[in-house]
Parts: structure tokens; C-alpha cells; sequence
């Protein structure tokens, strides 16, 4: 974006952030390297943190459906040059404060776990450089570390092999147990794990904070559940960049991962993916439609006048409110 | 950007009130909290009930019970403690935590009071 930061140099993203903080700064921090992102700050506190391994505000409020694509993107285009697309949300009454400042804050913590524990790489900071979000909430740096070591220990805590992280995960074809109780998220992971999607390549497609998703991943993993599909198809940059092509064919590979047979993976499948993808669609990250393209024709038949009934029903609830 | 901390600070006008958190329940941490203090910090008491909650919902996996939990209670020797997870439009993975001193607690209005706040909060 900007020509005018300073100097790209090599170094540890959470060391120079406390030196930023510490100077009390305004601007944006570029971090490249394995999880790339970015760090806005207003005097010195966290406003913003992006970065590719975790769903973004934007995509958190239109994939959840809480907004509208539409809302969501004209609000962008109105209030990004005057840094005041929060503000403009909640002053059009899409959003209550409230709710935004949490979405905001659970974004900024997610996104960081993955930009702060990046090793020394290549950061850059711009001066000035205000991210289009505006000012919405703020957070301590100090406050961000601790909980980045806080989530990190909690990761291990459930299954300490990290191996899951950044590598495409498949479900096992068979279960290592005669039952197996799994929770609606987990389910929705099993169902999208094909082999080549890795955890945050799942956490975009699904709308889900990046950190959450991991835990599940390794939840999964330590119940012998889903493992590591082999070695990640780009040198562990958390596919980010390639994993979206891919999705067209590995929908066809569905099946032979399915744990429980073509049909209910088809079923439980089509819906969500479906509403996942037209909530996408001309949405801000650059991704594929990942068409279901699975062996019985019934999936997305039935997934569309699914995706409209559940419109209607939700405007009807509302008009009830 | 109030708007959050206006409602933590509305649970701890709540009667005998030691402490309020709002807990993001995947990640277990607080995301906001007021009250608490040096021998009652909120954000380890966030951490653990999160298992509590997620204990609560695998069990009623388990009994395939399909209902919702509207809040858990527990009780000690000389507090309660009330969890409400949020049940809003964008609110879920979120619950309420309260600490509330025994003695001077009156259950019923504070369960009320946590409803109240739940709605305005609108997440």
C-alpha cells in the first residue's frame, strides 16, 4: 500500500510490536514469512491484527449470516477512505455496538496467536497507516502476548503434536472406536477435511476463528480421528495461496475420505458448504466457489431452495422482534 | 466503545456481585470482565469454566439431551456462581460468568438480572 514505511528489516514480529507499543506509535506492521499479517496500532494499543490463517471481521459477520454481503461491502467501500467502516455499521443500525466491539476483539486475538508466534521474518512499519476499520476497540500488547502464550500452552494441553497446524488433514477411514460422539463443529470439519485442506484453509471456508478451529483439529487428532494428509503442498505456508484451486477436484474425492459412508457426508455436507460459498461470493477474500460436485445430483438441488427457505424464515423471525 | 463495558458494569450493580466476565467459550479467554480482583481473577476463573461448560454440553451429547443450557449454577460455601452462555444471533461460543457473595445474594433477582443484561448485550 503504502510507499512510505520504513525500512524492511528481519526480525521477531512480537519483539518489534512491544518496542512499537512501548514508543506509544501509530501505523501498520507488515509481517511476511510462513504466517504473514498485519498489525494496526493508535498509540501504541492494538486496534487491528490480520492475518491469513484466521477469518477476518468481514468474514466472520457475512459467513455467520449476521450481515449481508452486501451490507458488509458497501459499508467498505463507503467508510474505508475515512477509516470508519465500524462506526458506519453500527450508526446504519446493522450492527450493536456491543456486538461489533466483541467480533472485533475475538478477531484481533485470533489473528494474533498466528502473526505473533511467527519466528523472526521480514516485518516493515508503516507510520500513520490507519486500517479502514476504523477505531473500535484496543488492546494492550502486554494483554496480547499473555494470551498468545495462554492459547499456545492450552493447544498443548489437548494434544501436543503440532504437526496438525499447517498441514492438509483427512479423516481416518476407519474410526479407531465402535462410537464416536462428535460436536456440530467438529462434524463440520470432518465433513470438509479432504486431504488437502489445511486447518486454516477450513477456519475461511467455514467461517470459524482460526485458534478454534486448530483445537478442534486437534481434538480430532488426539482422538484418533483425523490425521495428517501428508506433507502440506507449499512448504508449510499454511496454503493459504493454493489451497482454494484445489477445491473443485477435491470435492470429487469426497467420498473415499467420507467415514461414514457417501450419503450422510453428501447430506450433512451440501447446505453448509453451499450457504459457506454464496456468502463468499464477491466477498473481499479472493477464493473459488467450491461447487459440491458430489456423486448423487440430490446435494446442491436440495441446497438451494434449503439456503432460501432459512431467508425467509430468519426475516420472519426478525419482523417478529 | 462503552458499549460492552457498560454491560459488565450493569452485573456488578447486581446485589452481592464479586465479579463479571463475558468468556469467549473456544478460546476460554475474557473478553471483557469487571469486579474480581488480587484473590479472585477472572480471567483464570474464564479459562476453567469454559471446560465446565463444554463438560456440561458433551454430557448432554451424550444423554442425546437437545436442549439448550439457560445458565448453570454453583454453589460454595459462601458464593454462587452463574454461568448464562449467550444465545443471541452472532453470540454463540459466548457465556456469562458471575461471582456473587452468598449472604447478600438474592438468586432469583440476580438470574433475572443476568437476563436482562444478556439482551441488551444483543450479541
Amino acid at each position: 500500500m503504502s510507499e512510505t514505511g520504513r525500512q524492511p528489516e528481519i526480525a521477531q514480529p512480537s519483539r518489534l510490536l512491544s518496542q512499537l507499543a512501548d514508543a506509544g506509535e501509530t501505523g501498520t506492521l507488515y509481517v511476511d514469512g510462513g504466517s504473514s499479517g498485519t498489525v494496526h496500532l493508535i498509540d501504541g494499543r492494538v486496534s487491528c491484527v490480520e492475518s491469513p490463517a484466521a477469518p477476518g471481521v468481514g468474514a466472520l459477520l457475512t459467513t455467520s449470516g449476521r450481515l449481508a454481503e452486501h451490507t458488509w461491502q458497501a459499508a467498505v467501500q463507503t467508510g474505508a477512505a475515512g477509516h470508519r467502516v465500524g462506526r458506519l455499521l453500527v450508526e446504519q443500525g446493522h450492527l450493536m455496538q456491543s456486538e461489533l466491539e466483541l467480533c472485533v476483539l475475538g478477531a484481533i486475538y485470533d489473528a494474533a496467536f498466528f502473526v505473533l508466534t511467527t519466528a523472526a521474518t521480514s516485518v516493515r512499519f508503516a507510520p500513520g497507516e490507519l486500517h479502514w476499520l476504523g477505531r473500535v476497540v484496543e488492546v494492550e500488547v502486554g494483554a496480547l502476548e499473555r494470551e498468545t502464550s495462554r492459547r499456545g500452552r492450552r493447544l498443548d494441553e489437548i494434544f501436543p503434536e503440532s504437526s496438525v497446524d499447517h498441514a492438509p488433514v483427512t479423516p481416518v477411514p476407519t474410526p479407531p472406536v465402535q462410537r464416536v460422539v462428535l460436536t456440530a463443529a467438529q462434524w463440520e470439519l470432518v465433513v470438509h477435511a479432504d486431504g488437502r485442506r489445511t486447518a486454516a484453509d477450513l477456519s475461511r471456508l467455514l467461517g470459524r476463528p482460526g485458534y478454534a478451529t486448530l483445537q478442534e483439529v486437534r481434538r480430532l487428532s488426539a482422538a484418533g480421528l483425523l490425521r495428517n494428509a501428508g506433507p502440506p503442498s507449499s512448504g508449510g505456508d499454511r496454503g493459504a495461496v493454493d489451497a482454494p484451486p484445489d477445491e473443485g477436484a477435491s470435492a470429487v474425492a469426497d467420498p473415499d475420505h467420507g467415514v461414514t459412508g457417501p450419503d450422510p457426508v453428501a447430506e450433512g455436507e451440501s447446505p453448509t458448504r453451499t450457504r459457506a460459498a454464496t456468502r463468499r461470493e464477491g466477498g473481499h477474500r479472493r477464493q473459488r466457489d467450491p461447487q459440491p460436485s458430489g456423486p448423487n445430483g440430490a446435494g446442491p438441488v436440495d441446497a438451494v431452495p434449503d439456503d432460501a427457505l432459512l431467508g425467509r424464515l430468519r426475516a420472519a423471525l426478525k419482523a417478529l422482534r | 466503545m462503552a458499549d460492552m463495558d457498560t454491560a459488565l458494569k450493569d452485573a456488578m450493580q447486581i446485589e452481592g456481585a464479586i465479579g463479571v466476565a463475558l468468556v469467549d467459550y473456544s478460546s476460554g479467554m475474557a473478553l471483557g470482565v469487571a469486579g474480581g480482583g488480587k484473590d479472585f481473577d477472572l480471567n483464570v476463573a474464564a479459562a476453567g469454566n469454559t471446560d465446565v461448560v463444554r463438560a456440561k454440553l458433551r454430557t448432554m451429547e451424550m444423554l442425546h439431551l437437545n436442549e439448550v443450557i439457560e445458565d448453570i449454577l454453583i454453589t460454595l460455601d459462601t458464593q454462587y456462581h452463574l454461568i448464562r452462555p449467550l444465545t443471541g444471533r452472532s453470540g454463540k461460543g459466548l457465556f456469562l460468568y458471575l461471582a456473587l457473595r452468598k449472604d447478600r445474594a438474592n438468586l432469583a433477582l440476580a438470574r433475572h438480572h443476568m437476563r436482562r443484561i444478556e439482551a441488551e448485550l444483543d450479541v
